[in-house]
């Protein structure tokens, strides 16, 4: 007799199966811990400034050398993938929950309610995403960074709603919840107990892509010049502030170099994760 | 199956730890009390130092103990964000505040300032004219460039009667004054004074360095004479002379455009322009000029019209300009302009003849002639403007007076001028082309330099600034401007005069000027730039 | 097919408007305003200003006013660039952007392509790994550190090429110019495209009419070129509308690091400037661009897969 699995565990199976994926999921979750680990244990504070170490190339002391104030770069390359972290995660979760409610609710009711408000998505898909954000950023960025998170999180939902949408267009068709409405489920609860459930896949596989974009649009910008405040920084203002940080008489590579490769792998890491969890959820909806 | 369950939860508290930590270190640790590098003070950094932590204790905060939060504000740049890294970490070290930075762009900085939606930031002023009146009137009361909610009736009276003051030494006594009761009072601190910094090839020649960094093009030239190459930092807003209130403008006007008098090349002083010469009347009010014989580059004659249509149309109510209250000096102008008088004919300007303009002055104005070489001042042919519009400044319609026209203007690519025949003293210009670039990155801009694509530029990479200095084509002056930081003086905790005198007094200002800036700025002890002769400066470190 | 181009144009337009109408609103939202400098406006200043671009009148009508002379076309004059109107702005800067776009659209085919061919063709040997590694770097460096690297290798330290801004003439060296900008630019591009090439290629390499063709004897490289080539690619054409739209649009970096004058500048300094009629004519360039290419992609769609015509 064979084991009753459900389709997540048979997933999460075939995840682990997949090398490429599982290095990704390690290399991102030590890169993580780094980001909380290493400015608790370096000797250097990531914001003491040391006005006669400025623009030092990498040193036993300062493992990958200095900024323009005299900081330690590595600590202020770590520190700063926390902001790119949070952002991420936060901004996507705001996505994630909106979209989903959204799209499901959407799909679910059809008709006259589903056009207006995939109409409504669309005119929002047209308006040009940075510059809002740009226009939102200028309007609370002295107030909060947090609302800087919700603004992106604000415009990565729209994908989202849609895939939820239209999952829930096809799973509204299955026999069990006809069934159900027979039996006189109420219409939330259908959505709650049958729907939901079975969008988890797109779901998740889209939060693991939506999580690099935001984390890329927080770090675009911070290179305009809109990111958080000094003295904490995130992987866009350093990689700003390093691609500044070169001139026909010099190249202070290492600050390009080393919050440019920790963002890269991230994002790398990132999107294999999303990848493996793709397919890992693929097989098993054929 | 037991490890596999054991690694699937371990990952997931993991992953909790990490995104518990992720939030929880989204504030500001607390910086250890370390040193922010050597005092190159030195003991009387020191002395100031104790001093202002006494002052702090005595109103209340002693060691930072009880200070309340506060930001402080500054507009977004590479270089203030290392001015306010450095102010940060000194007033932490020095006086155990912390204090919390707050950039933003410039548009909502601005705004943030004006409205008083502030307690403290970073600010900058540079000199209009080379007087200590451009200096000193902006923190009267009601002064749209004051800002930081200081009133003084002492200080207002003073300036104004400064300002109707025609003997030289009375006035600079009365300003002398006022100064000192800016450096008692405190409603600003200043840092550093300014220095421009730039970088042009050798065979650039008749391109001078000067306090207020202005440089005349008709004596500026390449000795190959090939098209001289300037980047410009921005892309011009307008080249109409009544409207245009930028630095970049002016350096593209000061080319196109003659006006009653000139700017010496080199000392910046004024010189004769399109006025030959000119008499002060016994009372200083009435200024009369005598334009010599000089022609627009379509041919016409320059008129004393021109120029009095060109003012007057700045103090018309109906112009969009920001800059009309450099003509305030003239008679009923401030009336005219803000709509007290609707005649016309109450502004004081006459025109005796065709090359004879007389100026009424509404009071006696010791730097009239300072003014005079300035853009807002600069003549305006109404004919041109009146058969244009709005389009009069397009390069196809532009009629210049100076040493230079408009032949070409792509917007963001580059801006071409061409030596003007017309001019009186063409015989003199050696140049045949400019071209303007409006590259506003530095980092570009040197690149292009270093390329040997741009012959002048005027802002310099700090990330390298103490390689670039060793380099025989750098030029760096003193520039007539300081740098300063106000504090909003209506609020709490600035309110309080120790406070304030705490804060300025703990800033290392040398330390800034050798290792932050590094461009060789003096450190400022007191607001009026130092550069103008025999004025006694107060310092706000003398008590 | 006439009446479907008609009603997308109708609710294209339809949708411009809308968009045109909430920026109008949140562009003046944010703090700051259009004229402020280092040097405050005076209240007579500001009057003078309000009077002479409208701002004294009550919103509704500044915004009726507006809405009336975008559909007759009349932009306006800028409010940073005084003397220029948006439309003098816009469009050399539009040119440059579809120049760049242009070229870099040509890059990401034609590096993407082959690259995904091959990989389909070598699948899962040595070359398929590289190929889709290099593919996947596209995605995972952004462009605005692609740009800055490519800068500090071939400009600043190898000095092979010329560091930035937009060519002057028609010289090797000043074309060469584009060169950095168009790769950072279609790099993503070329990630996209191959992993699609390769996955169409692999969807129909294993057809039968291509077994037909092996078992006739012909060659790999005349299967692969000749019969399934045309088919592999329909997944890259639907990818190429978004793309399009997005290398034009989404430019506004590689302008910033490159120096090239183009739309993305204008976009983002209207923005910090409070600069209202360019922005407003930013915007509108490019929501119309996105729907136009949108159009034209469904178009090609229709016309490569007649099953969908008959929708």
């Amino acid at each position: 007799m064979t084991e009753h699995r459900t389709p997540t565990q048979l997933a999460l199976r075939r995840f682990r199966k997949n090398r490429r994926a599982l290095m990704a999921l390690v290399v991102v979750t030590l890169i993580g811990s780094g980001t909380v680990v290493i400015p608790w244990v370096s000797p250097h504070p990531y914001d003491r400034t040391k006005f006669d170490e400025d623009y030092r190339h990498p040193t036993p002391s300062h493992w990958f050398g200095t900024d323009g104030l005299g900081r330690d770069l590595m600590v202020r390359a770590f520190i700063g993938g926390r902001i790119s972290f949070a952002v991420g995660f936060l901004a996507t979760s705001i996505a994630v929950l909106i979209g989903v409610v959204y799209g499901a609710t959407a799909g679910y009711m059809g008709g006259r309610a589903d056009l207006v408000m995939m109409r409504i998505v669309d005119v929002l898909y047209g308006l040009p995403y940075m510059l809002i954000v740009i226009i939102l950023i200028t309007i609370f960025e002295s107030r909060s960074f947090l609302l800087v998170f919700m603004a992106l999180g604000l415009f990565s939902w729209l994908t989202m709603s849609r895939i939820v949408r239209g999952q829930v267009l096809s799973l509204k068709e299955n026999q069990y919840v006809e069934a159900a409405r027979a039996l006189g489920v109420s219409g939330a609860m259908i959505i709650w107990r049958h729907i939901i459930p079975n969008l988890m896949g797109p779901v998740v596989v889209y939060t693991t892509l939506t999580v690099p974009a935001v984390m890329l649009s927080e770090a675009f910008l911070s290179f305009l010049g809109l990111g958080i405040s000094e003295p904490m920084t995130s992987w866009g203002v350093l990689i700003s502030e390093g691609a500044a940080a070169m001139s026909p008489v010099g190249i202070h590579w290492w600050l390009i170099l080393f919050p440019g490769a920790l963002f890269t792998l991230t994002l790398y890491c990132l999107n294999s994760v999303g990848d493996g969890i793709r397919d890992a959820f693929d097989v098993q909806q054929r | 199956m037991g490890g596999a369950s054991w690694g699937r939860s371990t990952m997931r508290r993991l992953s909790w730890l990490l995104a518990l930590a992720a939030l929880a270190g989204c504030k500001p640790e607390d910086p250890p009390a370390a040193n922010g590098g050597p005092a190159a003070g030195g003991s009387a950094q020191e002395n100031r130092i104790a001093q202002a932590r006494k002052l702090l204790a005595e109103a209340g905060y002693a060691d930072g103990k009880g200070f309340p939060t506060i930001e402080f504000l500054y507009s977004t740049s590479e270089t203030n964000k290392k001015i306010a890294a450095a102010l940060q970490s000194m007033w932490k070290t020095g006086l155990g505040v912390e204090v919390a930075l707050v950039n933003t762009e410039w548009k909502t900085y601005l705004d943030r300032l004006s409205k008083m939606d502030y307690q403290f930031g970073l600010r900058g002023w540079i000199g209009d004219y080379n007087d200590p009146n451009t200096f000193l009137d902006m923190f009267m009361t009601g002064s749209g460039n004051n800002n930081t909610g200081f009133s003084n009736d002492e200080y207002d009276e003073l300036i104004r009667k400064a300002n109707a003051e025609p003997d030289k030494d009375e006035r600079r006594a009365m300003l002398e004054r006022v100064e000192e009761i800016l450096m008692t009072e405190l409603p600003i601190s200043p840092i550093n004074f300014y220095v421009s910094q730039q970088m042009r090839k050798p065979y650039v020649k008749g391109w001078h360095s000067n306090l207020q960094s202005i440089h005349p093009l008709k004596s500026a030239y390449r000795e190959d004479g090939q098209t001289l190459v300037i980047n410009n930092n921005a892309e011009i807003q307008t080249l109409d002379p009544g409207i245009a209130r930028g630095v970049p403008e002016h350096r593209v006007q000061i080319g196109l455009y003659e006006g009653l008098l000139n700017y010496h090349p080199e000392t910046s002083e004024p010189i004769p322009g399109a006025a030959e010469r000119w008499e002060v009347s016994p009372d200083q009010r009435t200024y009369t000029f005598h334009l010599r014989e000089c022609r627009w580059s379509d041919g016409k004659p320059v008129t004393a019209r021109d120029f009095e249509y060109a003012w007057r149309r700045v103090l018309d109510p109906a112009t969009p300009t920001d800059y009309a209250y450099q003509l305030f000096y003239i008679k009923g102008g401030r009336a005219f302009r803000e709509g007290t008088s609707i005649d016309p004919r109450s502004i004081g300007l006459a025109c005796r003849d065709d090359r004879t303009l007389v100026v009424e002055l509404e009071n006696p104005c010791a730097f009239f002639l300072n003014l005079m070489p300035f853009f807002t001042y600069y003549p305006v042919r109404k004919d041109i403007v009146e058969r244009h519009g709005t389009r009069w400044t397009l390069p196809e319609n532009l009629v210049c007076n100076g040493a230079f026209r408009v032949v070409e203007r792509v917007t963001n690519q580059h801006l071409i001028l061409e030596k003007n025949p017309e001019y009186w003293d063409a015989a003199n210009v050696r140049q045949q082309r400019i071209k303007f670039l409006p590259i506003d990155t530095v980092s570009t801009a040197f690149s292009k330099y270093d390329a040997g694509e741009c012959d002048i530029i005027t802002s310099v990479p700090l990330e390298f600034i103490r390689k670039l200095q060793t380099q025989p084509d750098f030029y760096a002056h003193n520039y007539l401007g300081t740098s300063y930081f106000s504090f909003n003086v209506t609020r709490p905790p600035f309110r309080d005069a120790k406070v304030r005198r705490a804060f300025a007094l703990a800033v290392d200002r040398e330390t800034l000027c050798e290792n932050i800036l590094k461009g060789g700025q003096k450190p400022a002890y007191n607001y009026v730039p130092t550069s103008f002769p025999g004025f006694r400066h107060t310092r706000l470190d003398s008590r | 097919m006439f009446g479907m181009i008609a009603r997308r144009l109708a609710a294209g337009a339809l949708t411009v408007f809308t968009i045109a109408s909430l920026c109008f609103f949140i562009t003046r939202l944010a703090p700051g305003n259009p004229f402020s400098g280092e040097r405050q406006l005076s209240k007579e200043a500001m009057e003078s200003l309000n009077r002479y671009y409208g701002f004294d009148k009550p919103i509704l009508t500044q915004y009726a006013n507006t809405m009336l002379n975008y559909l007759q076309g009349d932009f306006g004059p800028s409010y940073y660039h005084k003397d220029i109107t948006v439309h003098a702005l816009i469009w050399p800067a539009l040119k440059v952007s579809t120049i760049l776009g242009a070229i870099a659209f040509c890059l990401a085919l034609m590096i993407g392509i082959p690259l995904g061919v091959l990989g389909a063709a070598r699948q899962n040997q040595l070359s398929d790994h590289a190929a889709m590694t290099v593919a996947v770097l596209g995605i995972c460096v952004p462009n605005f550190l692609l740009g800055p690297l490519l800068k500090m290798l071939f400009a600043h330290a190898w000095k092979a090429l010329p560091v930035d801004s937009w060519p002057e003439n028609f010289t090797a060296w000043e074309l060469s110019r584009l060169l950095m900008p168009a790769f950072t630019l279609a790099l993503v591009h070329v990630a996209y495209v191959s992993r699609l090439a390769r996955a169409g290629m692999l969807d129909v390499l294993n057809r039968d009419y291509i077994r037909t063709a092996r078992a006739k004897g012909l060659s790999e490289p005349a299967i692969v070129l000749k019969h399934a080539l045309k088919n592999a690619i329909t997944p890259v054409v639907s990818y190429a509308g978004p793309m399009a739209a997005v290398i034009v649009t989404g430019s506004i970096v590689v302008e910033k690091i490159f120096n090239i004058p183009g739309l993305g500048q204008h976009f983002v300094k209207s923005a910090l400037d409070r600069d209202h009629p360019l922005l407003m004519g930013s915007i509108l360039v490019f929501s119309t661009l996105i729907i136009l290419f949108n159009l034209a992609v469904d178009l090609a769609y229709a016309w490569l897969d007649p099953r969908v015509r008959t929708e």
